[in-house]
């Protein structure tokens, strides 16, 4: 389902293909969007940003049924390994394998860059992927930090996001968890834009592409312990508070984190 | 990728929650806005009152809940926390959740006075938001125990000649959006109001609003 927000950032879409994905998106459902009209107007709290308003979630049903299996893989078998890593291997050597993985990202985040007309950060990337590959032995250390090159991360889906396609409906996808048709779109596209998967290709060595996909889902968890534990300890519906936590986090990285006080948050004109 | 930023996203949402009340260390306001003022004067009584060891828990409690009334627009956040369900609900159901929703505040927020481990809240400028000048919107730092440090906006309405927190935003997740879309799912699972009163009331009797570090 669109929203009004998704409307307006697809007809400010400046690029072509952005264009295209969104009229693709946007022939989805045009009732929905009448019927959004409608319950705005009806609502005496209608000037809030209809984006808050709207839960974005046409799958729900579907997306619980994922949503709980995740939940069942994770407390079955990905929370225990997490433990297990955490508990059995220092900290240091996790740190390594951080920050070797985090390497192996920057291609991406520097096409991502490139693409988004970033040309400054994407010089930083850049910069970050040949210091640390050489400097920082194939990764394992991030001495471009140090020399004055901070870390920041971009994906096919910000590169849409940014060129101001919508988000498309939200999406738990299986093991991977929260995502949109946007995001989800982004993610294939990156794994194309990625080196590494023409490498793996061409050295006949396709199973490494599953251990580095493993190896990120373990360093993710295990960073992520304490914080998933305490969101969902006071969590009335996990699902429902997740959902809203990627949405609104996916919005802020779109925007570079630039101007987060001008766009955040609800309007309360009309609330007395 | 996609994990990562995900990561950042529950670290920033933790923090947005540990934040909107938390233990503050005395520190220099970015004064010269009555806003930024105001807030900083609240963390230096919270501060000096709550972690203060001879009160006894209920003294510290009557304080916290007297802070949190003064600094922040309960009534008004939670009406917008329950949104479009505040008018078809009835004035009883209306109180009985404004009550749970405070009382779980002070479960969730009160306990982490007493594990103050020279956290610092650094109150920085004020100016009237960009898109609703309606709002002031106050900057901070809020640097942990291990010196890391995290952007937070403060949302304010001006009230009774004063000032009071509508919302606080870290790293882009707004607190009073996150628990709009949460508490809507809720309700609606429910069948209405005093449902997620149930609810909330279930939670607390069990303490699970809580911190971790204490719930033992």
């Amino acid at each position: 389902m669109l929203g009004l927000a998704e409307r307006q950032r697809c007809d400010r879409a400046r690029a072509w293909p952005a264009a295209v994905l969104c009229l693709a998106l946007a022939a989805a459902s045009p009732q929905a969007f009448a019927a959004e009209l409608d319950e705005l107007e009806d609502d005496p709290f209608a000037d809030y940003e209809e984006e808050i308003e709207d839960t974005n979630d046409p799958f729900e049903i579907p997306n619980r049924f994922i949503f709980a299996f995740n939940q069942t893989l994770d407390v079955a078998i990905f929370r225990p390994l997490a433990v297990l890593y955490r508990d059995l291997v220092p900290e240091y050597m996790r740190q390594r394998v951080h920050l070797f993985l985090r390497n192996l990202g920057e291609p991406v985040t520097l096409a991502n860059d490139m693409l988004q007309g970033e040309w400054d950060r994407a010089g930083t990337t850049a910069d970050r992927f040949l210091l640390n590959s050489i400097g920082g032995v194939a990764g394992f250390w991030d001495v471009a930090t140090d020399l004055g090159h901070p870390y920041h991360d971009e994906d096919f889906g910000q590169t849409l996001g940014s060129h101001g396609v919508g988000e498309g409906p939200y999406i738990v996808l299986p093991i991977l968890g929260p995502s949109n048709l946007r995001d989800a779109t982004g993610k294939v596209v990156d794994h194309f834009l990625d080196p590494f998967t023409y490498i793996t290709e061409e050295q006949d060595k396709e199973e490494w592409r599953l251990y580095r996909f493993a190896l990120d889902g373990l360093d993710f968890r295990t960073r992520n312990l304490e914080t998933l534990d305490e969101i969902e300890r006071d969590a009335l519906d996990f699902y429902a508070r997740l959902r809203s936590l990627y949405r609104q986090r996916r919005d802020a990285e779109i925007r570079n984190e630039v101007d987060l006080t001008a766009d955040a948050g609800p309007t309360v004109a009309r609330i007395d | 990728m996609q994990t990562r930023r995900f990561a950042i996203a529950l670290a920033g949402a933790l923090l947005a929650a540990a934040l909107s009340i938390s233990p503050l260390a005395p520190s220099e306001a970015d004064i010269g806005h009555p806003a930024s003022t105001f807030l900083d004067s609240v963390r230096e009584r919270a501060i000096a009152g709550l972690t203060d060891p001879t009160r006894s828990d209920e003294e510290r409690e009557a304080l916290f809940r007297n802070l949190l009334n003064e600094a922040f627009d309960i009534r008004l956040i939670g009406r917008f926390v329950v949104g479009r369900y505040w008018r078809k609900a009835e004035a009883d159901d209306q109180e009985a959740f404004l009550r749970a929703f405070e009382d779980a505040i002070v479960q969730r927020f009160l306990p982490l006075f007493s594990q103050f481990q020279g956290e610092q809240l650094i109150i920085g400028k004020a100016a009237p938001d960009r898109k609703n000048p309606k709002y002031t919107v106050v900057t901070s730092t809020y640097i942990d125990s291990q010196g890391r440090g995290v952007k937070a906006d403060w949302r304010l309405l001006e009230r009774d000649g004063g000032y009071k927190v509508f919302d606080v935003i870290v790293e882009g997740i707004s607190m009073a959006i996150t628990l709009r879309s949460e508490y809507a799912s809720v309700i609606k699972n429910q069948g209405g109001l005093p449902g997620l009163v149930v609810l909330l009331r279930d939670k607390l009797a069990k303490g699970e609003f809580k911190p971790a570090v204490t719930a033992e």
